[in-house]
């Protein structure tokens, strides 16, 4: 397996996706009340028990959804090179309520951050022209058809075929037009907006998200739970010990979710033990000195559509396998849209780098004798069959 | 059954983390810091003197990574001539087996001979380096380099500069050497020079006999049961029979100031070969640079 980072979702097919399960979400609420009043009116703690075990379930399809459903894949793995222009690390919260408020997110540790795209700057948008017709088979072409007569909605100097493979990414797809969802696009922050004519609200920005745990946890909590409501309707056959039990149990898992869930908010996308990840990387920063460096960055990842993004539903990168520094600059160059020249064939390079390192052989290579040195070949490595290769003749030298 | 297993770890896990939670054992927070968990480093690198010795590892200053090519021969760096064309070449390794580095910035460089002298820069390319153990690294840089018209005896400094690293202590490596016929005494001179701050440095000197040793090879090391061989950390000392004489032994040298040291390495009776002689110039913070001698006797 590539060491990449975690990751706990499943994106689903154009064809398999379904919407968010609120009407099973809604049934269990109401078979949950039903068994409640039901089994309650017989015996209180039993009925109470049933009706959080239902309610459990309800929670555990909706994080089932979440994790397997809720992304719809476009196409695999893909790499995109920019700079980070806006960042949402996962919020975490100590009260419990707040933790189970599903539409604020708070469970959701996801960290997450909008990526501004090479060549272009925060100003620049699509055309609205083409996002009215976004969902059209004939939007793209015609967008490179516009292209020319597009700036300054679209770099001056930048050809739309240089830039269409990483246009493409961030703009609504055929596979999915049929599934009649949204594509409102990311959109930059209020000190971006120029509202320029003929411009939309879509800008050139990649959302990425690199997962944290905390909705699988979540399941796995309420999967437990579960477990644990179950046993205390159950345990109430016992004579005697029966209904003191089945309080107690109940008490107790609802205990749990009361301590699991701010604990969870705070269980976010953490740095892997091993390896060699971690690091700062300097964003986007419209308060910062022009000349100050910004930090360009190669993200790779699978390439979905958020279909919970309401409103600003867009596609991503989701979750983030891995991302590398690959070079800087002064962010006042990169605010007048003069980024370092032949960034793409640096991108193309690095795909292809991380193609071998992904492949199965390559683990298998590595852990091959000689390259098991730590420090330096020469000190604590070892003569195979083939050595340490020197330096080939340079050739003819041209000066 | 598998689903089950797997639920119970991922029950377990979850009770072990929200325990260890309610306990303190809180993630560090990471304020103000764009920090994302998914980033990745790579670990570039050739053999660097002040880093080894940074771990306690004896080095040599004539650096296995840095070569010098006359057209496409591999020429000594103590035996080039004035005011000619060179080529020098770095080899660059990479520790990372997940992260490799694109359009790296290889700066090369040039000092007087001797330890802490002023840099001369040579030039600059850039060079693409694979994940370790991957076709593509070691990768190789390229330098074009025309001597000084003075003749003398020159260092050369390869100094990496990646976009990221994990450890960025051991991207400077330099070769410093030079080869002398002992003629009852082998002679040599080198400077120890002073352009890295404006205070003084109190300059003694380490004289050691260390080389890289030979490769043992790799089923030797795996029938030990090791995953890598161990490093010595203590350097042959000069042998008894041999005299080395630095004149002076200590010296202080100003901000901006170079200043000669005689080296006079006096053979045993009999002895014939090659030896060489590491001389370490260490201040108050640490080294300051070193060179090697090699004495030949026919």
């Amino acid at each position: 397996m590539p060491n990449w980072y975690p990751s706990w979702t499943q994106c689903s097919l154009p064809a398999n996706f379904r919407g968010p399960p609120w009407a099973g979400v809604l049934t269990s609420a109401g078979v949950a009340l039903l068994l409640g009043f039901l089994i309650g009116s017989v015996a209180l703690g039993p009925g109470i028990a049933a009706a959080l075990a239902v309610l459990c379930i309800g929670g555990m399809q909706f994080c089932t959804w979440w994790l397997n459903v809720r992304l719809i894949c476009l196409g695999g793995d893909r790499s995109v090179i920019g700079v980070i222009y806006h960042l949402e690390p996962p919020v975490p919260t100590d009260n419990p309520i707040t933790a189970l408020n599903f539409t604020n997110g708070d469970i959701d540790t996801d960290y997450s951050f909008n990526l501004l795209l090479y060549e272009f700057v925060p100003q620049q948008v699509l055309p609205q022209s083409f996002v009215a017709n976004q969902w059209s088979a004939s939007a793209f072409p015609q967008l490179a058809v516009d292209w020319p007569s597009l700036p300054p909605l679209v770099p001056f100097n930048v050809p739309f075929s240089e830039v269409s493979d990483e246009v493409n990414l961030i703009v609504a797809q055929q596979s999915m037009a049929s599934l009649g969802l949204g594509f409102g696009g990311q959109n930059v922050d209020a000190v971006d907006q120029t509202n320029a004519p003929g411009g939309s609200s879509q800008h050139f920005l990649m959302h990425c998200e690199i997962e944290g745990p905390g909705m699988h946890d979540l399941l796995v909590l309420l999967a437990v739970l579960l477990g644990i409501f179950l046993a205390a309707i159950f345990v109430y056959a016992i004579p005697v010990v029966g209904p003191i039990l089945t309080w107690v149990l109940t008490i107790l898992a609802f205990l749990a979710l009361l301590v699991g869930a701010p604990a969870i908010t705070h269980d976010d996308a953490g740095l892997p033990s091993g390896g060699d990840w971690g690091g700062s990387v300097t964003s986007w920063d419209p308060t910062q000195n022009p000349d100050d460096l910004v930090d360009i960055v190669y993200v790779f990842g699978r390439w979905v559509y958020d279909s919970l993004h309401t409103g600003y539903e867009s596609n991503e990168l989701h979750p983030v396998h891995y991302m590398v520094k690959i070079s800087s600059s002064p962010q006042g160059y990169l605010s007048k849209g003069f980024w370092p020249p032949g960034l793409f064939e640096t991108q193309l390079k690095y795909d292809a780098q991380f193609g071998v390192i992904n492949s199965p052989t390559t683990i298998q290579i590595q852990a091959e004798p000689q390259n098991g040195w730590k420090i330096h070949p020469l000190l604590d490595g070892c003569l195979a069959t083939t050595p340490y290769p020197e330096p080939p003749p340079p050739g003819p030298v041209i000066v | 059954m598998s689903k089950l297993h797997k639920l119970i770890c991922d029950a377990l896990a979850l009770l072990r983390y929200v325990i260890g939670f309610q306990l303190g054992q809180k993630k560090p927070t990471s304020d103000n810091c764009v920090c994302p968990p998914a980033l990745k480093k790579p670990d570039p690198f050739l053999y660097s003197q002040q880093y080894l010795m940074s771990l306690g590892l004896p080095v040599t200053w004539d650096n296995p990574d840095i070569y010098i090519f006359d057209g496409n021969t591999i020429v000594d760096p103590h035996n080039l001539q004035a005011n000619t064309l060179y080529t020098v070449a770095a080899r660059i390794w990479n520790s990372s087996p997940d992260v490799p580095v694109i359009n790296m910035k290889v700066y090369f460089s040039y000092l007087s001979f001797g330890a802490g002298t002023q840099s001369h820069p040579i030039g600059v390319t850039t060079v693409d380096l694979a994940a370790k153990g991957l076709p593509g690294c070691p990768a190789f840089a390229y330098m074009p380099w025309t001597t000084p018209s003075a003749l003398g005896h020159y260092c050369l400094q390869v100094l990496l500069e990646p976009p990221d690293d994990i450890n960025w202590l051991n991207n400077l490596g330099q070769r410093n050497t030079d080869v002398t016929q002992a003629q009852s005494p082998a002679t040599f001179s080198f400077k120890v020079g002073n352009h890295l701050g404006d205070r003084p440095r109190n300059v003694t000197f380490k004289v050691d006999c260390y080389a890289i040793p030979p490769l043992p090879a790799c089923d030797v090391i795996f029938a030990a049961g090791a995953r890598s061989r161990d490093i010595s950390k203590t350097a042959p000392p000069v042998p008894s029979g041999w005299n080395v004489v630095l004149t002076p032994s200590a010296l202080q040298v100003l901000f901006g100031d170079e200043k000669e040291v005689t080296a006079e390495i006096t053979p045993p009776a009999g002895f014939h070969g090659t030896m060489p002689f590491n001389v370490t110039a260490i201040d108050d913070y640490g080294a300051v640079g070193g060179v090697t001698l090699t004495v030949e006797v026919a």
